[in-house]
């Protein structure tokens, strides 16, 4: 499709858009257009106030102040409902399935075909519901329960749920995030064929190349402002990292320096687990980042959990600085200076409706209650002390964490351990669902925390991290280790191959 | 696929099996149960339990409680009971009014005010409960013969109250099927995606607490056609009755999982309990006893059958 500079007016349009939580400006200043026929991606850091933007125009969110024009005319989104008759619908990045409730019924809630009498008609709905996923070259049983579904086969029905309104106004908002290669393909088709149609897009992604791929025009957000916009065939990626940062991304990773030789830290020696590890052995110095690589399902979660006491070993040990340390629960682990920053953060790293002080007082209790107490003075000097040292960004230490953003939620989780004095970190997925500027920040605080002797078990399935950040890394096939990587040998290339078992690298022998 | 399917079907055996296997036990104990006269007493006795459980079964699929059906049941027997003289069958529309007032009024607080419904219907049912005693202080009053042989005339084989169970399960198929049905499973399921779908969570829940206050107020209507008396104390047990039936029955308390035959087994089975106790001449006392013991008894078969069915 050619790209004419005709000028239309915009589908939607958001003037001096506003919004306000409390002292806290979550968004200010928006103006925005979304034209027909155009696909218009919106970026920024976590906290950039990307998602206050969407869910206003969506109706999830009621403005502070600001107007919003549709075809021209103001109107008040104050519902979902009064965005959808409209033809302005999103899809969000929580999940809006009923686990309850089969395939097709969320592909149709709330507009149900029905029949004479009132009730759901039931074969028409299996019939357009499998029209509809077939149209989008997809296999899916529409009886099926969605509590069964994979994360990435919910979130195809959630954008099946929009597509079966014909919106005018299609909001994908993270959309993407669990889809694998050939559904973003299936996706960008349908991008493709609403802008044809005179459709508009509007489009969040933390994916950079899907931004390229999908979107004419790109704003940036910052600070709950749009800072920036331009054609995306004016722009490279860099750049709009750079703009969404405001600083110049070459600095990149943190700089590896060798790691002095000494004592093991910890020391695995062919351990088995009921869970299917086996025979794993490796050993981790103090200072030292270890990454451990390969295809997800492999067993990067069992070792993390055989290590924290989730999951006893039935064979082989672990010494933590020479001591022998066989974890039946987290308490054996805690106990030796082993903690766990787990991969959900959500539901298993912070009690996410506490607030920021209660979260990260909650694993130093001991030292904040000396009479079971907990003293107020003590709490707000560790608090204060955490906050600093990990640079979080809470606008009130009373509020409830989950009002914070991914990445400063992230660096609570780290951080409410530093007082513990642990040796080993074990962590999953650290930069999961963070904007691209806290991402870098976590990696310097990572390698912070491990000039200070601190040996670090870095589990992740994006390669750049395991490249970038890894003194050494360990690739897992078939839960077993299928290569150790030393320091030159690392590359996006070599840790790829070993993951299909293809020996490219070092073979690990040890 | 099919794990899921297995999954909802086997809500529905999780819950008869105990019902058959009590029924069997009773039977081994009386065979006269097995006379059509044995039969009609048992169901007479499980129909406003019936109607109870599917009340509290309604307001559980959209994820809140209502503590106030035993309350709305007994103000209903004193409003029939004190009006019947002067207004006759109007009094019946009459009480079922006011208990549909009530119900929506507890719904729209609980969903506009987001209180949690639990907290509203302990608050209305202590003032329901009370106003019933300020109408009627001392059980009494009079109620038409009409009623009581409507109640417990039995025409065709079964009594008419029976035929009311059959009714309302009707009416929930067709109501089921409709947009409101799906919005009060969808709401309970998950109260967001609700909204973000475009459903109307708050009258979802209103509806069900209204639907709720009518059918607890059926229930008190067959109570005062079996007792002849208003009084303001006999929907009291009825309450939690009526959660131990919902548990026993199917329904989660999470919320978006129920059945509404799923309830009136689950009122079977407390039914039949309490004839089995009262053929072994135990005392009602035990009842609560035997209740608790099955509702925990339930309720962990079916989490281990679930938590297997995971694995």
């Amino acid at each position: 499709m050619g790209k004419e500079e005709t000028v239309s007016p915009a589908l939607l349009e958001t003037l001096g858009l506003e919004k306000s939580y409390g002292a806290t400006r979550a968004a200010q200043d928006v103006s925005l257009a979304f034209e027909a026929g155009r696909a218009h991606a919106l970026v920024g850091e976590n906290g950039a106030g990307k998602s206050t933007v969407i869910k206003m125009i969506t109706g999830l969110v009621r403005p502070s102040g600001g107007r919003i024009l549709w075809r021209g005319e103001p109107v008040h989104l104050h519902s979902p409902r009064a965005a959808r008759s409209l033809g302005i619908v999103g899809v969000h990045q929580e999940m809006t399935l009923v686990d309850t409730l089969s395939v097709g019924r969320n592909i149709w809630l709330g507009h149900e075909p029905l029949t004479a009498v009132g009730t759901i008609d039931r074969r028409r709905l299996a019939l357009d519901s499998e029209r509809l996923i077939a149209s989008m070259g997809l296999s899916l049983d529409p009886a099926r329960l969605v509590e069964g579904l994979s994360i990435a086969e919910k979130q195809m029905v959630e954008i099946l749920k929009a597509l079966s309104l014909q919106p005018s106004l299609l909001v994908l908002d993270e959309a993407t995030s669990a889809l694998g290669d050939r559904e973003v393909e299936l996706l960008h088709g349908i991008v493709r064929k609403f802008q044809a149609e005179g459709r508009a897009i509007a489009f969040v992604s933390h994916r950079m190349k899907e931004i390229f791929q999908f979107c004419d025009f790109c704003s940036v957000m910052k600070d709950g402002r749009v800072v920036f916009q331009d054609q995306t065939s004016e722009l490279d990626e860099r750049r709009v990292i750079e703009k969404m940062i405001g600083r110049d991304m070459s600095q990149g990773f943190p700089a590896k320096q060798p790691v002095p030789p000494g004592q093991d830290l910890l020391r695995v020696t062919g351990l088995s687990t009921s869970s299917g590890l086996h025979d794993i052995s490796f050993s981790l110095r103090p200072g030292e980042i270890l990454g451990i690589g390969g295809l997800q399902g492999h067993g990067q979660v069992e070792l993390l959990e055989c290590l924290f006491g989730l999951a006893p070993a039935t064979r082989g040990t672990i010494e933590i600085e020479g001591r022998r340390l066989s974890p039946r629960r987290s308490a054996d682990a805690l106990r030796a200076g082993i903690v766990l920053v787990p991969e959900d953060r959500k539901t298993q790293g912070l009690f996410i409706d506490r607030s920021v002080e209660e979260n990260l007082v909650a694993c130093s209790f001991d030292d904040c209650a000396p009479f079971g107490f907990i003293s107020r003075r003590k709490a707000g000097a560790l608090v204060a002390g955490i906050v600093a040292r990990m640079k979080i960004k809470a606008p009130d230490i009373k509020e409830p964490i989950r009002r914070l953003s991914g990445g400063n939620q992230q660096k609570a989780a780290l951080g409410r351990w530093l007082p513990s004095g642990f040796k080993v970190l074990l962590l999953r997925e650290p930069t999961r669902g963070i904007d691209v500027g806290t991402k870098f920040e976590i990696y310097g605080l990572l390698r912070e925390l491990a000039d200070t002797g601190v040996g670090i078990i870095l589990s992740t399935s994006e390669i750049i991290e395991l490249v970038g950040l890894s003194d050494r890394v360990l690739v897992m096939l078939e839960k077993g280790i299928s290569a150790e990587l030393a320091p030159g040998g690392i590359s996006e290339r070599t840790i790829v191959a070993a993951s299909f078992g293809h020996s490219l690298g070092e073979s690990h022998e040890s | 696929m099919k794990a899921s399917r297995a999954r909802i079907t086997s809500r529905i055996p999780v819950v008869f099996l105990p019902a058959a296997i009590f029924l069997a036990i009773n039977i081994a104990l009386n065979p006269r149960i097995l006379t059509l006269r044995g039969l009609n007493n048992l169901a007479l006795q499980t129909v406003s339990l019936g109607l109870v459980v599917m009340a509290q079964t309604l307001v559980v699929i959209v994820r809140e409680l209502d503590m106030s059906v035993g309350a709305v049941v007994s103000m209903t027997t004193v409003l029939v009971a004190s009006t019947m003289s002067s207004l006759h069958v109007l009094s019946i529309p009459l009480a079922l009014l006011v208990a549909a007032l009530f119900g929506a009024l507890s719904g729209a607080i609980v969903a506009y005010a987001r209180i949690p419904g639990i907290v509203v219907t302990l608050a209305s049912s202590m003032i329901i409960g009370g106003l019933a005693l300020v109408i009627m202080p001392q059980a009494g009053g009079t109620v038409d013969d009409s009623l009581s042989d409507f109640v417990n005339g039995q025409p065709f084989l079964v009594p008419d109250s029976f035929l009311l169970l059959l009714g309302v399960l009707l009416v929930w198929q067709y109501v089921k099927n409709t947009r409101l049905g799906t919005a009060i499973y969808a709401t309970g399921g998950n109260a967001f995606s609700a909204y973000a779908s475009g459903l109307s969570v708050a009258g979802a829940k209103i509806a069900a607490y209204t639907g709720s206050a009518l059918l607890a107020a059926i229930a008190g209507l067959v109570v005062c056609g079996k007792t002849m008396t208003g009084d303001a104390t006999v929907g009291d047990t009825y309450t939690l009755s009526s959660i131990a039936g919902t548990v026993l029955g199917g329904a989660s308390f999470m919320g978006g999982v129920g059945t509404m035959a799923g309830a009136v087994a689950g009122a079977l089975i407390i039914g039949i309990l309490v004839h089995i106790l009262f053929f072994l001449g135990l005392s009602s006392h035990y009842q609560y006893i035997a209740e608790g013991l099955i509702l925990l008894a339930a309720v962990s078969i079916g989490v281990l059958a679930e938590r297997r069915g995971k694995k």
